[in-house]
């Protein structure tokens, strides 16, 4: 953090803050993270605030100050979980799902450090069910992530509850049409 | 009347109870529910938060398959927001939905009515679904809990507000709704299989102050919420989460109602025996 700051102060020293980042993010989502004013209010309706390295509203900060590194390794972004508390609250009407949606596809794409691991796992076990099925089949997500995070007896019990009152299929429903289903996830350049 | 039924995922494998108890009311109410035909899975959270492309293209098969003028009837607030999400999406990015015409061969309609099964018995009136009832609710105490789906993000905020409408049906059935603090707190989503000890944290709090405020039980609008409150507890009392729909479903004189409640994991049995509601 230390780092950062000299560097933040550096940057303004040589007035080199031209908002590069805010600007990417603009360009990539359409969300100008300029009109926020910092009241606060996303942080301090965010249910999972705690847990994060920094709450929302220090995260769009982060990028107005143009701290991309900070921002992309942030375990704010991971912590998210899209439940839109933050801007039902937003005086500016900030799309702040979108915007984490935006930070995290950079920072797959980047390779970055992921600081909280499993919580990728767990949307790629989602994800790859999906396209097998095209529809979740929630017992091969359970058995997918376990797989994926070597966790295998966290949950045990609560499994096997959950199939003594027949909350988990044992075979997925499957969508017939699933050449469509493939063509969405099939990569742009694919197609 | 006739309406178009997305169920998604959790109501086709993990709340079935959700699923066959919304049988039974519509088949009180006399109205027709036809599946989209083929549906898939709307991406749920993990589709937007790493693949936001995905997440758009597997909404709009959906809305691709909604014959038109028809009004899609959507039960998961979730799959709904998403649904909601991907035609203002396509509205403001005509171009991905032209691509995907093209595809598909089939039109995708960014206008077309997808609502949620609330907003059906909203627009009912309260005579009606009084005379229909054969039990009533009466002593039985309330939360109303929405979860986070059911609210209004900038990009859809024209949507209507569904608060107020679980209070309305069920205090017309005789229930009482307590006033409560967290009746839209976020119940953790896939936290709960990623990072449990968060979710555990925030369910405590919301059945917590739900107990607090006096309620015997929640009545929540969402099969995700309801499962994560019951497997995410780790309170030593509890209280059961009901769907709407399946307290809807007893008041209006379903009678296989037992075997929904097999799939709870918190038996809300004696609460209706204690209260004679059954
Ligand atoms: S609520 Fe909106 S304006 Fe206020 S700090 Fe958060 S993002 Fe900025
Ligand atoms: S959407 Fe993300 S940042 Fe906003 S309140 Fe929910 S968890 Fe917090």
């Amino acid at each position: 953090m230390e780092e950062q700051i000299s560097t933040l102060s550096l940057n303004i020293k040589k007035k080199e803050i031209r908002f590069k980042f805010a600007k990417e993010i603009e360009r990539l989502s359409g969300i100008d993270v300029m009109r926020c004013i910092q009241c606060q209010g996303c942080s301090s309706v965010c249910p999972f605030a705690e847990s994060m390295d920094y709450p929302p509203n220090r995260l769009i900060r982060l990028i107005q100050y143009d701290l991309r590194d900070t921002v992309l390794s942030s375990s704010t972004i991971w912590l998210c979980v899209g439940c839109h508390t933050c801007s039902n609250q937003c005086p500016q009407a900030i799309d702040i799902v979108s915007l984490m949606d935006t930070l995290r596809s950079i920072a797959i794409e980047e390779k970055r450090n992921i600081p909280e691991p499993t919580i990728l796992e767990f949307h790629r076990s989602v994800m790859s069910s999906i396209e097998n099925h095209g529809r979740t089949h929630k017992l091969e997500i359970m058995m997918d992530y376990k797989s994926r995070t070597r966790k295998w007896f966290e949950d045990f019990n609560l499994g096997l509850k959950m199939l003594s009152r027949r909350k988990l299929d044992l075979t997925p429903s499957r969508v017939k049409n699933n050449r469509e289903i493939k063509e969405i996830f099939a990569r742009s350049w694919e197609l | 009347m006739k309406l178009y039924y997305y169920p998604g995922c959790s109501l086709a494998t993990t709340a079935k109870e959700c699923n066959r108890s919304l049988m039974e009311v519509t088949k009180f109410l006399d109205l027709e529910l036809i599946d989209i035909p083929d549906w898939n899975c709307c991406g749920s959270t993990s589709a937007h938060s790493i693949e936001r492309r995905v997440a758009l293209d597997l909404s709009l098969r959906n809305l691709s398959l909604l014959p038109r003028d028809e009004i899609l009837m959507v039960m998961c607030p979730n799959c709904l927001h998403n649904f909601h999400q991907s035609q203002q999406m396509i509205k403001l990015d005509p171009h991905r939905r032209f691509i995907l015409e093209n595809r598909w061969q089939r039109p995708i309609d960014p206008n077309a009515t997808v609502i949620h099964f609330l907003e059906v018995l909203a627009e009912m009136d309260p005579k009606f679904l009084k005379a229909k009832a054969k039990r009533e609710l009466k002593g039985l105490k309330i939360a109303p809990y929405y979860g986070c789906m059911l609210s209004r993000p900038p990009l859809v905020s024209f949507h209507r507000c569904y608060r107020g409408l679980i209070e309305k049906l069920m205090e017309s059935f005789g229930a009482k709704t307590v006033l409560w603090p967290n009746l839209t707190k976020c119940c953790g989503t896939f936290l709960s299989a990623a990072k449990p000890p968060a979710t555990i944290e925030a369910v405590n709090q919301i059945i917590g102050t739900a107990m607090e405020s006096g309620a015997q039980c929640l009545v929540t609008a969402c099969a995700m919420c309801q499962l994560n409150l019951e497997i995410r507890c780790t309170l030593k009392e509890k209280i059961p989460t009901f769907h709407f729909t399946e307290l809807l479903g007893i008041v209006l004189g379903a009678e296989d109602w037992q075997s929904w409640f097999t799939h709870h994991l918190v038996d809300p049995v004696p609460l209706l025996e204690n209260k004679k509601i059954v």
